[in-house]
C-alpha cells in the first residue's frame, strides 16, 4: 500500500488543542473620524485621525496610504484599464461623468506631544504592483523622524471625495442610497518586514490591520444610517442633519450606508453556547417579504460558523439590503454586510439566503482572520464559499435550477422572472464543477488576484476551486478532522493575518500527516482531476484445452468437452483511467450480479489500473470514487459503468422527447409569422 | 371549433410534419445523448429524473442545435423559453435583435442577445413557408363545403393561393420588421430608464411594458394577417396589400369582435397548456411505455394546439363572412 493511501488512511488526527480564541485584535491601526455627507452633490467631507502603532522589529519613516477611490478618478487608471472596456464615445458623457470619483488629501499633519508636522509636501505616488503612472491608488508620506518600535505615530487627515455612482463600484450613490466602502484613507499593512500596500486591481479586494474605530457620520436628518459597531449615540444638529457616533473595537475597516428608504428591522440571535448578537436589517421597502428570510439566514449562519469555527464576537451584526441598480451588493465588511435581492426570488433558488449567509460567512474568513486578499483571495473567498456550501446545504437542502426570462440582458440589470425547472437539484459544489472544467487549465490557483489572465480565472481561482479542493480534503480527511482543522485554522489566526502556509500547517497538524502533495496538485497547480471507468469486460471463463501436466509423466492433451458449454464462471476486468494530471488516491467499487461488492483502493498514480477477477457471477457495475471524495473531478458522470445497456437509450430518448416538445411547440410559434 | 374538426386530416397533416422536422434533430440528439451517457449511472439518473452533473458537462461537449437542450424546458419552460425567444428577437438571425447599451463600466458586461441556432432556424423557417403553402389548402378546407374535402381540392387551393398567401407573408414581415426595428431604437432607450429606475418594480414596469407592447404588436399584426388570409383565399381578394389594409380596417373597426375571439383562442391555448404540463408533470416515464404515453401525450397537446390555430382560422372567417368582408367562393 502506497505511502499516500497511508497518509489519507492513517490521517484520523492528531488531538491538537484548539489554540484559545484571543479576546482582543493587536489594535495597530486605530482611526477616529469624523465624516459628512453632502447627498446632492455627492460629496464627503472628512477628518481622521490614525493612531498606528509600530509593530514591527525596524523604524518606520515612510508610510504608505491606499485611496481606493482613485481608482474611479479616470479612464486611465488600473480599475479603469479592466477587462471589456467600451469606446468612451459610445457612452452618454453624463454617464461617464457620473461614474467618476476621487479622494482629495487636503492636510496631512504628523501629532506630536510638541507640535504638529506638515507632512503634505512629503506626498508622493506609488506605483508598487504595475508601472501605470496614472494610477494613484497608493500614495506614501514621510516623517521627519522614523518612529520606533512600540511607538505610535498620530496623522491627522482631512479629505474630500467625489462619490461616484454606484452602479458598478462597491461604493457610491444610486439614486438616494449611498454605500460607503473604502471611502477613508487607510494606512497599508506592514508585514513580514516591509509594507504591504497594493495598488487597487479590477479584482483584488482589501487588507488592513485590526484596531479601534470610532466613527461620526454627519447625515440629513432623514436618512436612515447603518455602519460597522454599535451606534453610541446621535443628535440633531442646527443646519438640520444628524451626527451620529459609531464604535467598533478590533476591526480592520468601516463600512456605511444611508437612505431615507431603508425600513429597519432588529432582531436577536441566540444560541447555546454562543453569545446573543443584535442584529439590524437595512431592508428596501419592496423587499419587506424577505426580512425574514434575511434574518433567519443570518441566524443560521452565525450558529454553524460559531459552533464550528469560533463564536462571533463582537455585539451587532448589521445586514444592508442595497437598492436597486447598486453594485454594493453581495459584499462583507466587518460587522455589516450587503445581500442581494430581487421582488421574484422563490425560496427555492436560495436567494437571497445563498448571498446572505456567504457575506456573514465572511465575518469568519475576512473579517476575523483577515487573509490579504489582494496576494491570497482564495484564502477568505474559497474558504467561505465552502463553509457556505456546507451551510446552505444543512439549512435549506440542495438548489434548484433556474432560468431568468423576459428581464434586461444585462449583468447589473437584475430583472426577469425565474423560471424554476422541476425535478432538476443541485447538490453541493456541483454548481462550480463546471467552470472548473472549463477554465481550470487557464491559471493555477495560487496566484495573486491581479495576475489572473482574466476576471473569469480571478473567479474561479478565488471561490469556485478552493471550495471544491476544501470538500475534497473534507471527504478524504473525513468531517471530524476536517472540521478540527479549519477550527484550530480559525482560533490560531483570530485577529492576524494568515498565509496559505499557515493554513497547510494546521492541517498536517492535527492530521499527523504530511499533505503538501494534495496541495502542490490542487493550490500550486492548474491541473486537472478526472477518473474514469474506461472499461468493463465480462467474459465465460474458458474450459481449460491443451497440454497438461502430469506428476512424473509427459503432460496430457486435454480437450474441450464436446458439449464445451460455460463453466458458469466469468473471468472478469474493469479498466479505470486517470484522465487529468492530479494524482489522487482514490476507491474502486466492483459489484457483481450475486451481490457481492469489493473496494479496490487505488493510489491513483498510473495513468490506469487493471482488476481482473474470476467468480461466478459477472461484474454489474463498477464505480471509481463511490463517495464522491474527489469533488474537484471534472467529470463524474464517467466514473461509473453498468451492465444494463438498455438504461443510456431510454434516457436519451426521454430527454430528446422533453426537446421534442420544445421544439414542436418553437416550429409552431414560427408558423405565426406564416 | 367545428370546422377545425371537420379539417382533422389536415390536422394530422399539419402535425406530421411538424413531427417530422422535429424529428430531425430530435433522434440524433437522442442517439448523442445516450451515447455520450454510455454505460453510466447517470444514464439511470436521467432515465429515472434530471442528473445536473452529467448534463452541466454535456452542454460544455456540444455545439450548434444540441446545445439547446437545457432543464428549461422542463415544466412550463419549454413555453416560457420560445415566448423569451419570440419577443428577444431571437427567432430570426441577427434581422430582429433588439439594441444594447453601452455602459460605461466594463463589469457590465452586457450578455450580448444571440440568434436561435441556425440549423433550427432553417427547420422554423422551412415549416413557416411550408404552412404558407398549406393555408390556401386549411382556409379552403374551414370554409369549403363537405364536397369539397378531398385531398386533389386541398392540393390545388394549396397550389392556387401559395403565391397570394408568400405575398400576405411578406407584407406581414414588413410589418413585423417595422416592429421590431422600432424595438430596437426604442428598446435601449427603455432599457436604459430601466437600468435607472429607483426600484425594482419601476425596472421591472420598464422592461415588462416594453416586452407587452412589443407581444401586443406582434399579435395585432398576427390577427390582421389572419384576416387578410381568410380576404385572399376565401373572400377573392387578388393584392395582399390590399387585403393586409382591408383586414386592418375591420380589426380597427370592430375591436372587440376581432380582438376578442383572438383573445379566447388564446386563453383556451393557455388553458389547455396548462393542462397538459400537469397531466405530463404528474407522470415520470421510466419504460418504454412509459415514453410512449408521454409522446402520445405530448403529440395530443400539439395537435390540439394546431387545430386551435386552424380553429382561430375558422372563426376569422365566420367573423368575414358576418361582415360581409368575403365574397363567395368561386
Amino acid at each position: 500500500m502506497s505511502a499516500l493511501i497511508l497518509a489519507v488512511v492513517l490521517s484520523t488526527g492528531i488531538p491538537v488543542a484548539n489554540p484559545a480564541l484571543p479576546r482582543a485584535s493587536p489594535r495597530i491601526a486605530n482611526y477616529t473620524i469624523d465624516v459628512r455627507l453632502l447627498p446632492q452633490r455627492k460629496r464627503l467631507e472628512g477628518t481622521l485621525i490614525l493612531e498606528w502603532r509600530n509593530s514591527a522589529e525596524q523604524a518606520l519613516s515612510e508610510f504608505p496610504l491606499h485611496l481606493y477611490w482613485n481608482a474611479f478618478k479616470h479612464n486611465l487608471t488600473e480599475v479603469s484599464r479592466g477587462e471589456k472596456r467600451r469606446p468612451e464615445a459610445r457612452i452618454p458623457p453624463a454617464a461617464r461623468e457620473r461614474a467618476w470619483a476621487y479622494q482629495h488629501l487636503r492636510s496631512i499633519t504628523m501629532l506630536e506631544l510638541d507640535g504638529e508636522v506638515d507632512l503634505l509636501p512629503t506626498l508622493k505616488v506609488l506605483h508598487p504592483d504595475v508601472p501605470n503612472l496614472e494610477d494613484q491608488t497608493v500614495v506614501q508620506i514621510r516623517t521627519p523622524r522614523p518612529v520606533e518600535p512600540g511607538a505610535t505615530l498620530k496623522l491627522r487627515i482631512e479629505w474630500v471625495a467625489r462619490i461616484p455612482h454606484g452602479a458598478i463600484p462597491r461604493s457610491g450613490w444610486v439614486h438616494d442610497y449611498f454605500f460607503m466602502a473604502q471611502w477613508f484613507p487607510k494606512l497599508g499593512v506592514h508585514w513580514h518586514g516591509a509594507w504591504n500596500c497594493h495598488t487597487f486591481h479590477p479584482t483584488t479586494e482589501f487588507f488592513a490591520d485590526f484596531g479601534v474605530y470610532r466613527v461620526r457620520v454627519t447625515t440629513p436628518a432623514a436618512y436612515v444610517v447603518g455602519a460597522t459597531g454599535a451606534l453610541r449615540w446621535e443628535q440633531p444638529n442646527q443646519d438640520g442633519s444628524v451626527t451620529r457616533e459609531f464604535y467598533q473595537e478590533d476591526v480592520h475597516d468601516f463600512a456605511w450606508a444611508a437612505s431615507p428608504q431603508f425600513r429597519v428591522y432588529r432582531d436577536r440571535f441566540s444560541s447555546s453556547g454562543l453569545h446573543p448578537v443584535a442584529l439590524t436589517l437595512l431592508l428596501q421597502p419592496e423587499h419587506t417579504y424577505l426580512a425574514r428570510r434575511y434574518l433567519d439566514a443570518t441566524k443560521h449562519t452565525l450558529r454553524h460558523y460559531g459552533r464550528w469555527y469560533g463564536e462571533y464576537p463582537y455585539a451587532q451584526l448589521t445586514v444592508v439590503d442595497p437598492a436597486y441598480g447598486s453594485g454594493s451588493g453581495g459584499m462583507e465588511y466587518p460587522t455589516l454586510f450587503t445581500g442581494g435581492a430581487s421582488i421574484f426570488d422563490p425560496p427555492e433558488l436560495q436567494k437571497p439566503e445563498g448571498v446572505t449567509v456567504h457575506e456573514c460567512g465572511h465575518q469568519f474568513w475576512y473579517g476575523l482572520v483577515a487573509n490579504n486578499e489582494f496576494e491570497e483571495a482564495w484564502l477568505d473567498e474559497g474558504f467561505n464559499t465552502y463553509s457556505t456550501a456546507k451551510v446552505l446545504d444543512l439549512v435549506y437542502g440542495p438548489v434548484a435550477w433556474a432560468e431568468t426570462s423576459f428581464g434586461l440582458q444585462y449583468s447589473i440589470g437584475r430583472t426577469g422572472i425565474p423560471i424554476v425547472a422541476p425535478g432538476v437539484w443541485i447538490e453541493r459544489g456541483e454548481d462550480r464543477v463546471a467552470s472548473l472544467r472549463q477554465k481550470g487549465t487557464v491559471d493555477r490557483m495560487a496566484r495573486r488576484a491581479w495576475e489572473y489572465r482574466n476576471r473569469d480565472a480571478y473567479g474561479l481561482n478565488a471561490y469556485s476551486k478552493p471550495a471544491l479542493v476544501l470538500q475534497t480534503l473534507e471527504r478524504l480527511l473525513g468531517d471530524e478532522v476536517m472540521n478540527r482543522v479549519m477550527r484550530t485554522f480559525h482560533h490560531r489566526w483570530r485577529f492576524g493575518h494568515p498565509t496559505t502556509e499557515d493554513f497547510i500547517t494546521s492541517v498536517e497538524q492535527v492530521s499527523g500527516a504530511s499533505w503538501r502533495w494534495f496541495f502542490e496538485q490542487t493550490f500550486f497547480s492548474s491541473e486537472i482531476c478526472d477518473y474514469a471507468i474506461e472499461r468493463v469486460r465480462n467474459l465465460p471463463r474458458r474450459s481449460f484445452e491443451g497440454y497438461r501436466d502430469r506428476p512424473g509423466r509427459e503432460p496430457v492433451l486435454i480437450r474441450p468437452p464436446a458439449d464445451a458449454a460455460e463453466t458458469g464462471a466469468f473471468e472478469s476486468e474493469v479498466l479505470a483511467v486517470r484522465k487529468g494530471g492530479v494524482r489522487l488516491p482514490v476507491e474502486v467499487l466492483v459489484e457483481f450480479e450475486d451481490g457481492q461488492q469489493l473496494t479496490e483502493r487505488w493510489d491513483g498514480q498510473e495513468r490506469w489500473i487493471r482488476y481482473r477477477y474470476q467468480r461466478p457471477a459477472r461484474i454489474r457495475r463498477a464505480v471509481v470514487d463511490p463517495n464522491h471524495a474527489l469533488m474537484i473531478d471534472i467529470d463524474y458522470a464517467n466514473n461509473s459503468w453498468i451492465a444494463d445497456r438498455s438504461v443510456a437509450p431510454l434516457a436519451g430518448l426521454k430527454a430528446a422527447g422533453r426537446w421534442l416538445r420544445w421544439m414542436q411547440d418553437l416550429l409552431e410559434l414560427y408558423a405565426a409569422f406564416s | 371549433m367545428r370546422s377545425a374538426g371537420r379539417c382533422w386530416r389536415v390536422i394530422v397533416l399539419v402535425l406530421g410534419w411538424n413531427l417530422a422536422l422535429g424529428l430531425m434533430v430530435a433522434l440524433p440528439l437522442a442517439q448523442q445523448i445516450e451515447n455520450d451517457l454510455g454505460s453510466s449511472e447517470a444514464a439511470l439518473r436521467m432515465r429515472d429524473g434530471f442528473d445536473y452533473p452529467w448534463w452541466s458537462a454535456f452542454e460544455q461537449r456540444q455545439s450548434g442545435s444540441f446545445k439547446t437542450y437545457a432543464p428549461n424546458i422542463l415544466g412550463f419552460g419549454f413555453a416560457v423559453r420560445n415566448l423569451d425567444l419570440l419577443l428577444g428577437g431571437r427567432l430570426f438571425g441577427r434581422l430582429l435583435l433588439p439594441g444594447t447599451i453601452e455602459l460605461a463600466e466594463p463589469a457590465a458586461d452586457p450578455s450580448a442577445p444571440q440568434p436561435l441556432d441556425p440549423l433550427l432556424t432553417g427547420l422554423g423557417v422551412l415549416y413557416l413557408v411550408t404552412q404558407t403553402f398549406l393555408y390556401g389548402g386549411i382556409l379552403t378546407c374551414l370554409a369549403g363545403t363537405p364536397s369539397r374535402r378531398s385531398l386533389a381540392s386541398f392540393a390545388s387551393a394549396c397550389g392556387r393561393f401559395f403565391g397570394p398567401c408568400l405575398r400576405l407573408a411578406l407584407v406581414a414581415g414588413v410589418a413585423y420588421l417595422m416592429i421590431f426595428t422600432l424595438n430596437r431604437w426604442l428598446g435601449p432607450w427603455i432599457d436604459q430608464q430601466a437600468l435607472e429606475a429607483s426600484s425594482g418594480r419601476a425596472a421591472h414596469a420598464w422592461v415588462f411594458g416594453r416586452l407587452g407592447a412589443l407581444l401586443l404588436a406582434i399579435a395585432l399584426v398576427h390577427l390582421t394577417a389572419g384576416y387578410a388570409r381568410v380576404g385572399l383565399v376565401v373572400g377573392g381578394r387578388r393584392s395582399a396589400v390590399i387585403a393586409f389594409g382591408s383586414a386592418l380596417r375591420l380589426c380597427l373597426r370592430r375591436p372587440a369582435l376581432t380582438l376578442g375571439h383572438y383573445l379566447s383562442v388564446v386563453l383556451v391555448s393557455g388553458i389547455v397548456l396548462i393542462l397538459y404540463v400537469l397531466a405530463d408533470g404528474g407522470f415520470e416515464a421510466r419504460g418504454l411505455l412509459g415514453l410512449l404515453w408521454v409522446f402520445v401525450l405530448a403529440q395530443a397537446w400539439m395537435a390540439i394546439r394546431i387545430g386551435l390555430r386552424f380553429a382561430l382560422a375558422g372563426g376569422q372567417i365566420q367573423i368575414s363572412r358576418a361582415m360581409h368582408l368575403s365574397r363567395t367562393p368561386p
